[in-house]
């Protein structure tokens, strides 16, 4: 199971969507999936919108934008086994809403449903998938989220919900089967934030967290000699605009890779976890060739940010 | 005084309230509103939800907690305050204030939902920031209170919230569940085999420890339903106006124009539209038609001379266009993004606060990017 978290606007999709791409083009099969979010993956394929319900989105790679209504219904038709009997209980108006205001309960449902796919299996003794891939939401609910089964197993002792919740959680601290991944920018605010965020997910959730994943590096372009006659010209150039223009453009990459290359490293020593490094894409629109360089590009760069872990 | 957007907002409203999905500047956004509001010689109180350390340190404070902090604004005529807001602590100060005595406050507090789900309730951070929005608007303090909304991965999370929370804790659904956890023998054949199937997923504990705290809980009702009212009066009043803050990805400028509408819906003033990290252009268009050869000899010329190689000069002049063909064509992008949504909020005003070379660090950079959302017309 792979969990990726991180700040709000960092591209956690993206990045949750170029890993299934990557380890699919490798031969596994994975469920990408998203908790109850406002779809973007089925546009980029060029597909209709991806539901609750599991569908193939490519070779080796299903999707599925789980609600918590339709992982409860799962849920409780597995244990009940009988629709009329679901329907009796659950479609019973009341409960319905109920069952919406329990705090907790939403999460637990969708986190539960992740859990249930990696242990499903196709046949006996056959895994149906070797990665799921769950883009978590942001900083604050992703906590929440893993959270949720150790707060279950606390509170209640027995039953059905407690019981899987203790499954749950044996799976999220497993290092051998679960890796929590915090995706961020190179900048500032989300190094802090991803910064305290792996402290929580180790000290309070005890789960192994595998990478940073640092999205949308601008790549340096201009090397250091390269910067150092850009910043000569620039000096001279002020009575040509144009080509001002051309020069502040150059420095003004520098500037934002430095800051970029400053914030990573910061990362790197305070966490001591591999970095890996994903570029900005300077394609006039983001689809699904896109992702699937990404793809490609990351699995490469674990390879390096494992060779480079402190 | 000018006539900036900004500038026009801030001359009708008394609270300003920043909202927009996660990662899109909100808190930096809602703190430079209340610096401008303090060089215009107002009184303005920021309140942040994040722990947002930098923005804390480059407004020259070690950090931010719940107590008002004035920041130190040399030249400025007016006063900035900023405060943080602890959810947990609001949320506690709720209960303290609306339970019906002691005793239904100490079995609210010592419930082990309350303990493990009080800020994690349905709207409950949205109910503590607009409850704590309207006890500081309430105290005449403050000339301007900027209010920065909780982190949502929705920006219609924020008015929807307190709705939700309202409609659930009114609902019939409450009582059910409370009755059916006080009196589960008592019940008829169809609410036991309910409950009893329930129960199968959650234990019967859990049924007993949730029930005993909405029961609990249910007491607060009447004291929130008033305030949750009165919250959405101050939000739909004359002297409030919303700010929509976003950055220029389409999608997120979907939400954007999305939440628009709710206002609308609700009545809610829309002071404008704030977009952030808007990436400038270079280069426009100067160097389409420029060849490698002219480039590298004009970057010679600048140099008087040849101390540069010339390949050298060749490879700095290629590098020097893909680049700035580059950004313009995100400029371009942004640039168009801007022009679709000023068209879809008018009569609203959009400003555009431009990327900078580097993250905001400190106030010198603050005072940049005030001066640049202060002086964009609309």
């Amino acid at each position: 199971m792979i969990v990726n978290t991180g700040k709000g606007g960092v591209g956690k999709t993206s990045v949750s969507a170029a890993m299934a791409h990557a380890l699919a083009s490798r031969g596994r099969r994975v469920l990408l999936m998203q908790l109850n979010a406002r779809d973007r993956i089925g546009a980029w394929w060029g597909t209709d919108p991806i539901g609750p319900e599991i569908r193939s989105l490519a070779p080796n790679i299903d999707a599925v934008n789980t609600t918590p209504a339709e992982a409860m219904r799962e849920y409780a038709l597995m244990i009940l086994r009988v629709k009329a009997l679901y329907r009796a209980v659950f479609e019973n108006r009341l409960v319905e809403k109920f069952l919406r205001v329990v705090p907790g309960l939403p999460e637990l449902v969708m986190l539960g449903k992740a859990c249930f796919h990696v242990f499903e299996e196709s046949s006996p003794g056959v895994s149906r998938y070797d990665a799921v891939i769950v883009d978590a939401p942001a900083t604050g609910h992703g906590m929440f989220l893993l959270q949720i089964p150790g707060v279950i197993t606390r509170a209640i002792g027995s039953g059905h919900m407690a019981d899987e919740s203790r499954r749950m959680l044996e799976l999220l601290r497993d290092p051998a089967r679960t890796s929590v991944n915090v995706v961020t920018h190179g900048e500032e605010m989300p190094i802090n934030e991803t910064i305290e965020l792996v402290a929580r997910l180790r000290d309070e959730l005890d789960v192994r967290v595998g990478y940073v994943i640092a999205n949308a590096l601008v790549s340096p372009a201009f090397t250091d000699d390269e910067l150092r006659d850009v910043r000569d010209l620039r000096s001279v150039a002020r009575g040509d605009e144009d080509l001002a223009a051309l020069l502040d453009a150059a420095t003004f990459r520098a500037s934002r890779c430095a800051e970029q290359r400053a914030q990573i490293d910061r990362a790197r020593r305070a966490l001591g976890l591999p970095v890996v490094e994903v570029p900005f894409y300077f394609d006039p629109t983001f689809d699904r060739s896109v992702i699937e360089r990404m793809g490609a590009h990351v699995i490469m760069d674990v390879e390096r940010a494992n060779r480079e872990a402190p | 005084m000018t006539t900036s957007p900004i500038d026009q907002v801030l001359a009708t409203s008394r609270v300003v309230v920043c909202v927009g999905s996660g990662g899109v500047g909100k808190t930096t956004t809602s703190a430079l509103i209340a610096m401008h509001a303090a060089y215009r010689g107002q009184r303005a109180l920021v309140m942040t939800i994040d722990p947002a350390r930098r923005l804390a340190n480059a407004l020259g404070l070690d950090a931010l907690d719940d107590e008002v902090q004035r920041i130190d604004l040399p030249d400025a005529s007016g006063e900035m305050w900023a405060t943080m807001l602890d959810m947990k602590q609001a949320f506690d100060e709720i209960v303290e204030r609306y339970a019906p005595d002691a005793k239904t406050r100490d079995a609210i507090f010592s419930n082990r939902f309350y303990r493990y789900f009080s800020t994690s309730l349905a709207g409950a951070q949205e109910l503590s920031a607009s409850e704590k929005l309207y006890e500081v608007v309430a105290s005449g303090e403050w000339d301007l209170v900027v209010l920065d909304t909780p982190p949502t991965t929705n920006a219609l999370d924020f008015l929807d919230a307190p709705v939700r929370f309202f409609e659930a804790l009114d609902s019939k659904v409450f009582q059910w569940a409370i009755d059916t956890s006080r009196r589960g023998g008592l019940l008829n054949m169809g609410a036991r085999f309910v409950t009893s199937t329930l129960g199968r997923f959650t234990g019967s504990e859990f049924f007993e420890e949730l029930g005993e705290f909405l029961g609990h809980f249910s007491a607060l009702f009447d004291g929130f339903r008033d305030r949750t009212r009165a919250t959405f009066r101050l939000f739909a009043d004359a002297g409030t106006r919303f700010v929509i803050v976003t950055s220029p990805d389409p999608l997120t400028v979907d939400e954007a124009l999305y939440f628009r509408r709710r206002l609308d819906e609700l009545d809610v003033r829309l002071g404008g539209v704030v977009v952030n990290r808007v990436r400038r252009a270079f280069a426009h268009n100067a160097w389409v038609d420029a060849s490698l050869d002219a480039l590298a000899d004009r970057l010679g010329a600048l140099d008087g001379g040849d101390r540069i190689a010339r390949a050298l000069r060749l490879r700095i002049a290629r590098k020097l266009l893909s680049n700035a063909q580059e950004f313009d064509r995100l400029a371009a992008r942004d640039a168009g993004v801007l022009r679709d949504l000023a068209g879809r909020v008018e009569p609203a005003p959009v400003v555009a606060v431009p990327l900078y070379a580097s993250d905001v660090h400190d106030l010198e950079a603050l005072e940049q990017m005030r001066r640049d959302l202060a002086s964009s017309t609309a």
